[in-house]
């Protein structure tokens, strides 16, 4: 270490402290809380010490597997379709600049809307008797459904609303990305003879790839950790169908009254969303245009 | 719903809250007392420097008084020896049967008495009139169990038995599921997603001939901009099963133990459940709590439908469900997955 | 013989701006054609045209022999080399190069062949492996040129290739690039704004003004004979001098302000009387004494470059801007006045009003 760098981070010392503080300090009290039993209202003093028992009920329980094997599931399909129709739209829509201002606009409004709002309108939308998609299915000559009250469908129903929230975000960060390609690489391989789809897989997304691996992280850690449109939507309901691991920590912790079994349980949400970050920054390693740079 | 009770918890553990009056559900009156969260009312009531003489405790509805009010009685919830007041009623509420009378009349129906005629007639609805025949909760959680225990109860069934062995499980209990099976077969669409806005919004709209949920659903029910079914509803007890049993719940209002301002606290819930303005918000549309606004001819004259539910009120069962502090977890966690297992039709009802 | 690059009439228009105008170029086969121009003046448009990626509004373009004018890039027989180099960032050298053989039915063997090969004439085989981030700018240079070159094709486009490079590096690529010609041997079209470049590069340069061509001829002839005042301007470094005056005879110039009378070597086309502009080469201008001293000159700046100085200042009279290039180092002027003589070979009458040479 010379002079220079010591200096450096002697500057920079502060700001990693605090952030490190910052990230570590929630991650370490909920691995302190699952140790005790305590309820909320009551005073800390009255918490127990209740050893490994919490994570215990965390690895053991069965409701706490299938709900994490709903979460994968959600996240895989949800995830992936909003990463495919993300990608596919900026790709249709990147090269019509006029329309983009209105399209991108249109297109944050979801984004915006508070996750409750949400749960609300999907809910009405997915109304059996009354809801606008089962009116749309009766009309094209289809069916209605009981959207909210069948284990499948309910499934479809949550990931339908995440879909139509989340995709706009793929779509956003998908278009900044496509803003920055260098046009001549991309005439560059048109003149080596790569047609619209070659450009596309072989060079575009290629280019990007750094800021597709960094949304789909952002999506996955999102999908792992959406609560509040389920809760509104359908509760976890019909059954645990739609009961994702950060609904099965809310209710542990606060109709259960078990903090620490929360707690346990969602460090081990933390475990698996940092597992899955790690293998999707790998896939798509972001660092390794750079290597060898400088 | 469930996000209150948490804020609730954490601003009445506070050394010193901000607020001198906290509204709770009733299932959560056990676990403030018993987490030492909120007062007694007697001291209050005691102080002639604060009690209003004309006040009369014992023209409060007297099942919503032991169901909201008392806690520390023998079995906890109930009243006994031991029992103290913690709070008083605002917005309670019982079980009532809303029916359609055009459609009942159309097809020569006679309104259910009991539960053989009850889930006769469900089918009959169905097939005569092509809508559902009663509209009710079904989402998971403690919506299903909410509608499950409607049943369970008239049926003579309970969560636990005198001695706290769970006997939900029994003959009983699997008669209320299937008669609630039924009614999803025979009732609107959807219903195992139905939270209370969808049921209701089915009976408003027609799309239902009955509607067995509580009496404070009259005021919706009454309103033209947002029934269909206006001037088309009567109103029957709960029918009978072994025996009458309507519900009890609704909410109520206590003093933290953090209050500020105590008596000002306590001058205010006076003030709020006082003869006089139960009378004024009973006439706005609220749910009266005492027995001389559901006896005033005026407010009678406005809600004819009052002599039944101050009949419903005879057969309220403050033991409806087990107010216990581990109820919520029963009831959302257990209960609420199970009883939504069977209303899709996922696992059959069954006996262990 | 058939041209190796020809271009008739060509025309682009971006809605109502006209940004190439007719353009009639005939590039024999081998032969390279610089397109020189300030910035803007649609060289490469011109260049993105014959490339494919730019529609052509009117006019046709033959690309040996074959009307290209609606073909694919990919079927026009050309390869481009782009100003920011346009490598694919996330393909070593090796793909970059490979990856037009890799869309063509071309054998895994023969692409390692011609990678091989072309890696070998620019002197890059050691970076195959590398991706373009772990690269110089004049490495990365030559691999845009290596895969150009494994494409064969029969037309190379650069277009301002070396404008990113330091001014070291860009001599000496420059060196490399005529020598890669030589080698090839292909049609070569290049654009650049500067004018060096063009004067060192090209077997004939087109200079262009807003879309329209000015003159096109080899380094010598749009040197010695600029068609016009544009192409006087803008060839040549320092720039000509330019003075008004008026053609008092065939083959006198007065100027205007200095009323100093120039004599030319021949008589010029023009009618005496007529508005002119006389051009002086800054070689064409030697220091001078006595009735050799035609012009005087206040010098403000004189530079020593080793070999020459080159004085400015303004001319005695007119206060026109004087620029002149003489051997040896007389860097003591500065700040005094000057007698200029003027070299008969160097000088250009422009008719002020067409602004065409009138020697010619
Ligand atoms: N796609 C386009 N739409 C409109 N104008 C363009 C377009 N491309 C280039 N131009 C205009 O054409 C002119 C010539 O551009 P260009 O050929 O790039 O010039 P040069 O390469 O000589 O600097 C410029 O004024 C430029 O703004
Ligand atoms: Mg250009």
């Amino acid at each position: 270490m010379n002079d220079n760098t010591r200096t450096g981070w002697l500057f920079v010392a502060p700001a990693v402290v605090i952030m490190l503080v910052a990230c570590l300090y929630p991650v370490l009290s909920a691995v302190h809380l699952g140790f005790y039993e305590w309820s909320m209202g009551t005073p800390w003093s009255e918490a127990k010490w209740a050893g490994w028992t919490s994570f215990q009920i965390a690895f053991t329980e069965p409701s706490v597997w299938r709900s994490l094997w709903t979460t994968l599931k959600f996240a895989a399909v949800s995830v992936s379709a909003e990463m495919v129709l993300g990608i596919a739209l900026a790709l249709a829509l990147e090269s019509n600049l006029r329309g983009m201002a209105f399209f991108r606009s249109l297109f944050i409004l979801p984004m915006m809307v508070a996750p409750i709002a949400v749960g609300l309108t999907w809910r009405y939308m997915f109304d059996a008797q009354f809801g606008l998609i089962n009116a749309v299915l009766v009309a094209l000559g289809f069916a209605a459904k009981g959207w909210l009250a069948e284990e499948s469908l309910a499934f479809a129903a949550i990931i339908i609303a995440d879909i139509w929230q989340w995709t706009p975000f793929v779509f956003i960060m998908v278009v900044a990305g496509l803003a920055n390609v260098d046009s001549s690489v991309l005439e560059a391989a048109r003149i080596d003879g790569a047609r619209w789809w070659t450009v596309t897989t072989r060079v575009k997304l290629p280019m990007i790839a750094h800021v597709l691996a960094i949304t789909l992280v952002m999506r996955l850690i999102d999908a792992f950790r959406v609560l509040e449109v389920i809760y509104v939507l359908t509760f976890g309901g019909p059954g645990e169908s739609t009961e994702v691991l950060s609904l099965h920590i809310y209710k542990t912790a606060f109709i259960g009254q078990k903090l620490g079994a929360a707690s346990a349980i969602s460090v081990l949400l933390l475990v698996v969303v940092m597992v899955l970050t790690w293998l999707a920054l790998r896939m798509s390693n972001p660092m390794r245009d750079n290597e060898g740079d400088r | 719903m469930g996000r209150l009770k948490e804020k609730q918890l954490l601003e009445m553990s506070k050394p010193q809250g901000d607020y001198d009056l906290c509204c709770y559900i009733v299932m959560w009156k056990g676990e403030y007392v018993a987490k030492n969260l909120v007062q007694p009312l007697e001291p209050y009531f005691a102080n002639v420097a604060l009690a209003d003489p004309a006040y009369d405790v014992k023209d409060i509805i007297p099942i919503y008084y032991e169901n909201l009010g008392l806690v520390g009685g023998p079995k906890g919830y109930l009243a006994g020896p031991g029992a103290k007041l913690y709070g008083l009623p605002y917005g309670a509420e019982t079980s009532v049967l809303a029916y359609r009378k055009d459609i009942f009349a159309k097809h020569n129906l006679a309104v259910p008495e009991n539960y053989d005629d009850f889930l006769k007639i469900l089918r009959v609805i169905k097939d005569k009139e092509g809508i559902g025949a009663l509209t009710s909760r079904g989402q998971a959680g403690h919506q299903c169990v909410h509608a499950w225990l409607l049943h369970l109860n008239p049926l003579g069934g309970a969560v636990f038995d005198d001695q706290w062995r769970p006997r939900f499980n029994d003959k009983v209990g699997v008669q209320a599921l299937k008669f609630f099976q039924e009614v999803v077969a025979t009732g609107p669409a959807g219903i195992p997603g139905y939270g209370q806005g969808e049921a209701n919004t089915a009976f408003l709209q027609g799309q239902a001939a009955m509607y067995l949920d509580s009496t404070s659903f009259v005021g919706l029910v009454n309103d033209p901009s947002k029934s269909k079914v206006v001037g088309n509803v009567g109103w029957a007890l709960h029918p009978r099963g072994v025996k009458r049993a309507s519900q009890s719940g609704g909410l109520g209002l206590t003093m933290p133990k953090n209050a500020k301002h105590p008596e000002a606290g306590f001058l205010l819930l006076q003030w709020l459940t006082s003869k006089a303005q139960d009378k004024a918000v009973t006439k706005q549309g609220g749910a009266p709590i005492r027995n001389s606004t559901m006896e005033d001819a005026e407010v009678v004259k406005q809600y004819p439908e009052f002599v039944v539910f101050k009949e419903a009120l005879k057969y309220s069962n403050p033991d409806w469900r087990p107010i216990i502090a581990e109820w919520d977890e029963i009831n959302i966690q257990a209960l609420g997955v199970a009883v939504s297992e069977a209303l899709t039709g996922k696992k059959a009802p069954r006996r262990r | 013989m058939t041209a190796g690059l020809e271009l008739s009439g060509v025309t682009k228009r971006f809605g109502e701006n006209t940004i190439v105008q007719g353009i009639d170029l005939v590039a024999n086969p081998g032969e390279f054609i610089v397109l020189v121009g300030a910035s803007g003046c649609g060289k490469s448009t011109i260049l993105r045209m014959i490339a494919g990626l730019e529609t052509v509004t009117e006019g046709r373009i033959m690309i040996k022999g074959r009307d290209v004018t609606h073909a694919r890039p990919d079927q026009r027989d050309i390869a481009m080399v782009f100003q920011s180099y346009a490598l694919y960032p996330h393909m070593s050298v090796a793909e970059n190069m490979s990856f037009a053989l890799s869309l063509t039915r071309t054998s895994k063997s023969e692409i390692t062949r011609r990678v091989a090969e072309a890696a070998h004439i620019l002197g890059i085989e050691p970076l195959l492996e590398r991706k373009p981030k772990a690269l110089s700018g004049g490495q990365r240079q030559r691999v845009a040129m290596g895969r150009a070159i494994v494409r064969e094709p029969s037309v190379f486009l650069f277009d301002e290739p070396l404008s990113n490079l330091d001014a070291k590096l860009r001599a000496q690529m420059r060196v490399e690039l005529a020598l890669l010609h030589k080698r090839l041997g292909k049609t070569t079209v290049y654009v650049t704004h500067d004018q060096v470049e063009a004067m060192t590069l090209a077997n004939r340069i087109v200079i262009l003004e807003r879309g329209v061509i000015q003159q096109i001829g080899t380094p010598g002839e749009v040197f010695n004979r600029p068609r016009n005042l544009f192409v006087a301007g803008f060839i040549g470094s320092p720039g000509m001098n330019m003075f008004k005056g008026v053609l008092t005879a065939a083959d006198v110039v007065v100027l205007d302000g200095s009323r100093a009378t120039v004599r030319l070597a021949r008589p010029v086309h023009g009618p005496p009387g007529a508005a002119v502009v006389l051009g002086v080469r800054p070689q064409g201008l030697a220091l001078a004494e006595g009735a050799d001293a035609v012009l005087r000159m206040q010098v403000k700046v004189a530079e020593y470059l080793g070999t020459e100085t080159v004085i400015t200042g303004a001319l005695a009279g007119s206060g026109e801007a004087v620029t002149s290039s003489v051997s040896g180092d007389h860097g003591g002027v500065a700040g005094t006045e000057i007698g200029l003589s003027i070299d008969p070979k160097h000088l250009h009458v422009f008719d002020a009003e067409s602004q065409l040479n009138l020697v010619q």
